[in-house]
């Protein structure tokens, strides 16, 4: 492992057991993610990449199970973890928020208690230490009169607001990895722009590495320098974020970013990718894409294609590059 | 047929909230306070605003499925704030809705037949095997199989089930469509045809659009004519061209400044606005311009004075002291 990798995903598989059948949500992921890096995970709904974040912190679901592969962070691979190591991990190398922030804090406690729960796992008991902390963490996410919201209840706070708690909850255990699911997706544009600019600021303020999770290309845009793009429980494209959005190779990556109406020029038509999203219980056979794709040859039916470098830090998984 | 098709005047929305033992009304929330427009014949008008603007409740209103407090909604030349009873009914059938959460909006116990086929029977439009056959033309229309008819909500996909909704709308022959965020809970490859399937049949049945979003490049790409909302009023209503090139409302131009853009759209670094605050209770609004506790450049004015939505040129309305 090079000296700058953070997290190095290897082979991972991890599917739902489920009465229908083995839903292969994450089928064969391999992912780095670099010191201070910001890595978007791009898909749309069903293509495995909330699975893959709750994954890394070993948070899956039943009926889900992860089957194989290595998440190796620091040197250790975190799927050979006892318990008490991935709780340690999860509480302070790791932090994760999620898209609702109305679900993901607890409506029956007040923001001090949930806020004080992770300082306090930190070994911080003098109470004037640990106020003084909660204080300061509430105001570096941007919470106006911290000392009141303190004592204030989920229910009180807007979503902007609760967002920004979930942030700070995040953010109290100094972790050098923080996954977001979908952060700003049930907050309004203008509170969404200012979620994101906090991120951007904490994230150079408090040398955090990022995963984002989303569909929303425009948001990697403003936050990323790399992006993943995933289909089916595959990644079929990693790169700078600069060379995707300039050279995009795999045709769903393309015609994703073809698909997003442009605010500056609309097109009198938006181009789209015809079918559906394949189905996880039953991929298609070959390369998952190749019932949607328009360049489908013979070999993309039979064979999947490998992940190949195509030029330097640029990989794509199409048969066209190979 | 340049003719206005709906015209609304000082339109207002108050819902009253209760409290205390006796449930007296103890406030009001002005969710549209005073909002007068016209849209018409063929034109889609797009309605931007953030959560709590007022515009869904607006989009009810226009379609009577909530009686405004006050205020005069003009539908093909006639008032039709009071109308009740059978005049209402026949009403109905020349307007539709289209809601954006296609998992809420269709009965899971019903087929797609009866899902389709009610407004006919409801409307007197059509009955038995024509009804069934009109079902068929219309699913086809909106790019479905005939063999859907018989089938399940839960048995489509989310893009699937707008399409289902849409060809519901379309059954009774309407002349306004509403159309209440209807992709906002899509995918993206799959929006992407649904913006396509509304833009042609808004072509093939000269259908009104009255398109509520608070996407703002799904607006660009549908409408030609763009009104933004804010606390129950209507800050800015302009061509979309004008709207987007040039935003006179700093509220419009923040919104618009904080669509996150693709690299490679924007070749110049764009100023962005990133307004402070949230949105303000609609319960008690601030005074004045109700967007001056979060505006970067409010005037003593701001507070005291609420401005006057003014025709600037080329229809280009807005409502802010600094044009007056």
């Amino acid at each position: 492992m090079s000296r700058s990798t953070l997290l190095r995903i290897l082979n991972l598989k991890t599917y739902y057991f489920t009465e229908e059948g083995i839903v292969k949500a994450v089928d064969g992921v391999n992912l780095d993610v670099n010191e201070n890096d910001a890595l978007g995970i791009v898909g749309e709904s069903g293509c495995g990449k909330s699975t893959l974040g709750l994954s890394i912190l070993r948070l899956v679901p039943i009926p889900g199970r992860i089957v194989s592969g290595r998440i190796e962070f620091e040197g250790r691979n975190l799927l050979e973890l006892t318990s008490d190591e991935m709780r340690y991990v999860r509480g302070r190398k790791i932090s994760m928020i999620f898209q609702d922030p109305s679900t993901a804090l607890n409506p029956v406690y007040s923001v001090r208690s949930q806020l004080a729960e992770a300082f306090q796992l930190q070994g911080i008991k003098n109470k004037k230490e640990l106020r003084a902390k909660m204080v300061d963490i509430l105001r570096k996410v941007g919470i106006s009169d911290p000392e009141r919201r303190l004592n204030q209840y989920p229910h009180e706070l807007s979503g902007g607001m609760k967002q920004r708690v979930m942030i700070a909850i995040a953010l109290s255990c100094r972790p050098k990895l923080l996954i977001a699911d979908e952060p700003t997706t049930s907050l309004d544009v203008t509170i969404e722009a200012q979620i994101l600019d906090l991120m951007k600021k904490l994230m150079n303020d408090f040398k955090i590495s990022l995963i984002l999770i989303t569909h929303n290309l425009g948001i990697v845009s403003e936050l990323c320098n790399r992006i993943a793009i995933m289909y089916a429980g595959k990644i079929i494209e990693e790169g700078l974020s600069t060379t995707i959005f300039r050279n995009p190779l795999h045709p769903y990556t393309e015609a994703l970013l073809r698909a997003v109406p442009k605010v500056e020029k609309p097109p009198s038509r938006l181009p789209t990718i015809h079918g559906s999203v394949a189905s996880l219980l039953h991929p298609p056979r070959g390369c998952r894409f190749h019932p949607r794709c328009k360049f489908l040859m013979d070999i993309c039916k039979q064979k999947e294609p490998p992940f190949v470098e195509v030029e330097r830090a640029h990989h794509v998984a199409c048969w066209l590059y190979t | 047929m340049n003719e206005n098709i709906l015209e609304v005047r000082n339109l207002k929305k108050y819902f009253p909230v209760r409290g205390g033992i006796f449930l007296r009304e103890i406030a009001t929330i002005k969710a549209v306070d005073g909002v007068t427009f016209s849209m018409k014949r063929g034109e889609s008008l797009g309605l931007v605003g953030e959560t709590g603007s007022g515009k869904t409740t607006l989009g009810l209103c226009i379609l009577l499925l909530l009686q405004p407090t006050s205020g005069e909604i003009r539908f093909l030349g006639r008032d039709i704030t009071r109308l009740r009873g059978r005049e209402l009914r026949e009403l109905r059938s020349k307007m539709a809705i289209i809601f954006q959460d296609p998992f809420e909006s269709l009965n899971p116990r019903h087929t797609v037949a009866d899902i389709v086929g009610e407004p006919m029977e409801i409307h007197n439009i059509a009955h038995g095997k024509e009804k069934e056959k009109r079902v068929i033309d219309l699913l086809i229309r909106v790019g479905l199989e005939p063999e859907h008819i018989y089938r399940y909500p839960h048995e489509f996909s989310g893009g699937q089930r707008q399409r289902i909704a849409i060809a519901r709308a379309l059954s009774v022959n309407p002349e306004l469509v509403v159309a209440d965020e209807p992709v906002a809970a899509l995918d993206v490859s799959i929006r992407a045809h649904i913006l396509n399937l509304m833009k042609d049949l808004q072509r093939d049945y000269g259908l009104t659009y009255l398109f509520i979003s608070h996407d703002l490049s799904s607006v660009r790409y549908m409408c030609n004519r763009v009104m933004v909302m804010y606390l129950g009023k209507i800050v800015e209503m302009a061509n979309t061209e004008d709207l987007f090139n040039d935003p006179k409302h700093i509220y419009t131009k923040a919104l618009i400044s904080a669509i996150p853009a693709l690299y490679y759209e924007t070749s110049k670094k764009r100023d962005r606005i990133i307004l402070t605050g949230e949105v303000p209770s609609p319960m008690n609004p601030p005074s004045g311009c109700r967007f001056h506790p979060r505006c970067p450049e409010a005037r003593p004015i701001c507070k005291k004075k609420e401005p006057e939505l003014i025709n600037i040129g080329r229809n280009h309305l807005v409502a802010c002291h600094f044009y007056n």
